[in-house]
């Protein structure tokens, strides 16, 4: 497995360039992410089984790539952590059913278990991250998300995600749209990836940007042009403050109003 | 907007069980699982030191798409029950 690669080049000269773990690792992330896009793109053309076939090559590679490799994604853990972003589009079209928030319990609600664990692997504390929401900085960011999720659902004026407006069922559509948007996708992109994986010179970690985009292609060019643009700005912040908790809850708000609250309240 | 509830994902829940398309996935994610334990325990008794715990870090793959696999097996059962 080892012929031909090794940790870094020698100091002697040869006609033929060697690899090095280095590019192994940076080829298998390239791949994964290729993968993942591709699917994503089936998924927008409802080929949902090719897609899942496409994230199923994604994952293998991305585990596999994680246990033999030497380089420094590997060591970090971000190969394996790399795995999670097409094993959750696989487990939310495994677990779709009739009522959408149902669908989102039923995947959110395992991914983020994964997501706390591979935080673990790739050393993030979970808990510290969103504890910062004490700091006085975070809450204008949270608010502007809320603000944010009204502006948007006057825009495009989206169809309620529940039919039946008690409140029992909109409480519970809140709070699962909230945790499975909000604090899911930030800690996984956020946290997770944008720790495990290297910054490009001053943009914090632009895969996980990347794949943050891809995984809204499904609802169109403008959605994911938003999340691209949404996504980098959550990730400086993160990386500016050091703390998750202000743009998981602009998050968690900004969806849990744009799907739930502002078009219950308009209708 | 939440990336794990698309428009795709909602077209499946409504004909959960009645496409191909719909039962398909699950078992695309049943033969992963498979080729991923089959992966672990073929590599247990070789791997050792930092590879053999970074294959140990990564049970967190595995927990999704156990989930999923004794939700769409108990879903059948029930299924065929009723």
């Amino acid at each position: 497995m080892s012929a031909g690669i090794r940790e870094r080049p020698g100091a002697e000269s040869s006609a033929r360039p060697r690899t090095t773990w280095q590019d192994l690792d940076t080829a298998v992330v390239a791949a994964v992410v290729v993968l993942t896009i591709a699917a994503e793109i089936a998924v927008a053309a409802q080929r949902t089984v090719l897609a899942a076939v496409l994230d199923a090559a994604a994952i293998v590679l991305a585990v596999n790539g994680d246990v033999i490799g030497q380089g420094p994604h590997a060591r970090r853990g971000a190969l394996g952590a790399l795995a999670l972003v097409p094993l959750a589009r696989l487990l939310s079209l495994g677990m779709a059913v009739e009522d959408p928030v149902v669908s989102l319990s039923a995947a959110g609600a395992p991914m983020l278990l994964a997501t706390v664990l591979a935080a673990r692997t790739v050393g993030v504390d979970p808990g510290a991250q969103l504890r910062g929401l004490g700091a006085r900085s975070q809450w204008p960011l949270a608010l502007a998300g809320l603000a944010a999720g009204g502006v948007g659902a006057a825009l495009f004026r989206p169809q309620p995600l529940i039919a039946d407006p008690g409140p029992l069922a909109a409480a519970a559509a809140l709070l699962a749209v909230f945790v499975f948007a909000g604090v899911f996708e930030e800690l996984l992109f956020r946290g997770v990836l944008q720790s495990a994986l290297r910054p490009v010179g001053r943009w914090p970690a632009p895969v996980a940007t990347v794949l943050f985009a891809s995984l809204y292609l499904d609802a169109g060019w403008t959605a994911a042009g938003a999340a691209a643009v949404g996504g980098s700005a959550a990730a400086w912040w993160v990386s500016r403050t050091r703390s998750l908790a202000g743009v998981a809850v602009a998050h968690g708000m900004f969806a849990a109003g744009f799907l739930v609250g502002w078009p219950l309240l308009y209708s | 907007m939440t990336a794990l509830l698309g428009d795709t994902v909602r077209v499946v829940g409504e004909t959960a069980g009645g496409l191909p398309e719909a039962t398909g996935v699950p078992i695309v994610a049943f033969a992963l699982l498979m080729v991923l334990l089959i992966e672990r325990e073929t590599a247990r008794p070789v791997l050792h030191g930092t590879r053999a715990a970074r294959v140990r870090s990564l049970t967190f793959v595995l927990v999704p798409l156990l989930v999923l696999f004794l939700s769409a097996v108990t879903a059948q059962i029930v299924d065929l029950l009723t």
